[in-house]
């Protein structure tokens, strides 16, 4: 007796589904996007800074004696960019995995 | 057969975020869910707002559906807790406006119904406490076994059983009560 007392009429779709795949495929959508950019705002923002740190560092190890250091005296002047090129090696990796997940 | 045909719906879902396959999944399911939130709020639009609530869960939530029991059973759960989530939002939201010294009718809709004026469901459902009301629909207007439920409601099947009997108790205690009093 309850079950019949229970039953309804099922409830005919009109749109309903459709609507919530809408709002889905927009959300996948901004998510997608949303790391690209954030990677892009964020790498310009941060290549100055890291450019500076690079030459900073480059200062740096142009004081300390080369026998400390251990390593040709060639490498010294394009450790900036070594260091630049490293920094961005890293940012795109983590940015990659995080796309990848 | 057709709980294998959610679980490929459901894997195509969770390995490639294929969301005709979701959509898929919404149309078949919809009813269900919306007739049991309809149940349980007594009020069409709050049910499919939090319908479409539901399923937007659902989607985020849908890799931690194991495959164990049926994928209708899991969406009930989602819905369940769909609902219980906006009742503590609303009702945090009427204690705010208390505290800034509003009158509280922002509370929490309680499910009430005129008598005379409304099928019997409704006021069976009218006798039952919120947590009665989510375990009898979904046993008998949804179909789902005690396991589901528990599953579901997180609460132990022997809980799930008890409070079945205790709503149909409550039912027939009660409109025999009011048959007398109306006879």
């Amino acid at each position: 007796m309850l079950e019949a007392m229970f039953e309804s009429e099922p409830i005919p779709d009109a749109g309903f589904s459709e609507q919530i795949t809408r709002r889905i495929r927009r959300r996948v959508w901004v998510r997608r996007l949303a790391l690209p950019i954030a990677t892009v705002i964020g790498t310009s923002i941060a290549a100055g800074p890291m450019v500076d740190l690079a030459q900073l560092i480059t200062s740096v190890a142009n004081v300390v004696p080369q026998e400390l250091l251990g390593s040709p005296a060639a490498l010294l002047p394009h450790m900036n960019i070594v260091l630049l090129a490293g920094m961005i090696a890293a940012t795109a990796y983590v940015g990659a995995q995080a796309l990848w997940d | 057969m057709l709980l294998d045909e959610d679980h490929m719906l459901v894997t195509r879902v969770v390995s490639s975020q294929d969301t005709a396959a979701f959509g898929e999944l919404i149309r078949r399911h919809q009813s269900h869910v919306r007739n049991f939130l309809r149940k349980l709020t007594g009020d069409m639009a709050m049910a499919d707002d939090l319908a479409q609530d539901c399923f937007m869960h659902a989607w985020d939530k849908i890799h931690g559906y194991t495959g164990r029991g049926s994928f209708i059973g899991w969406l009930l759960k989602v819905a369940y807790t769909t609902f219980l989530q906006s009742k503590r939002k609303s009702k945090r939201y009427a204690e705010i406006l208390q505290e800034a010294g509003h009158v509280a009718d922002m509370e929490a809709k309680v499910y009430t119904v005129e008598k005379d004026e409304v099928p019997d469901l409704e006021k069976f459902l009218a006798v039952l406490t919120e947590e009665e009301r989510a375990i009898m629909v979904m046993s008998y207007a949804c179909g789902l076994s005690h396991r589901e439920i528990s599953d579901a409601t997180s609460l132990p099947v022997g809980t799930v059983k008890s409070v079945i009997f205790r709503g149909k108790e409550k039912i027939r205690t009660r409109f025999e009560i009011e048959d007398h009093k109306h006879g």
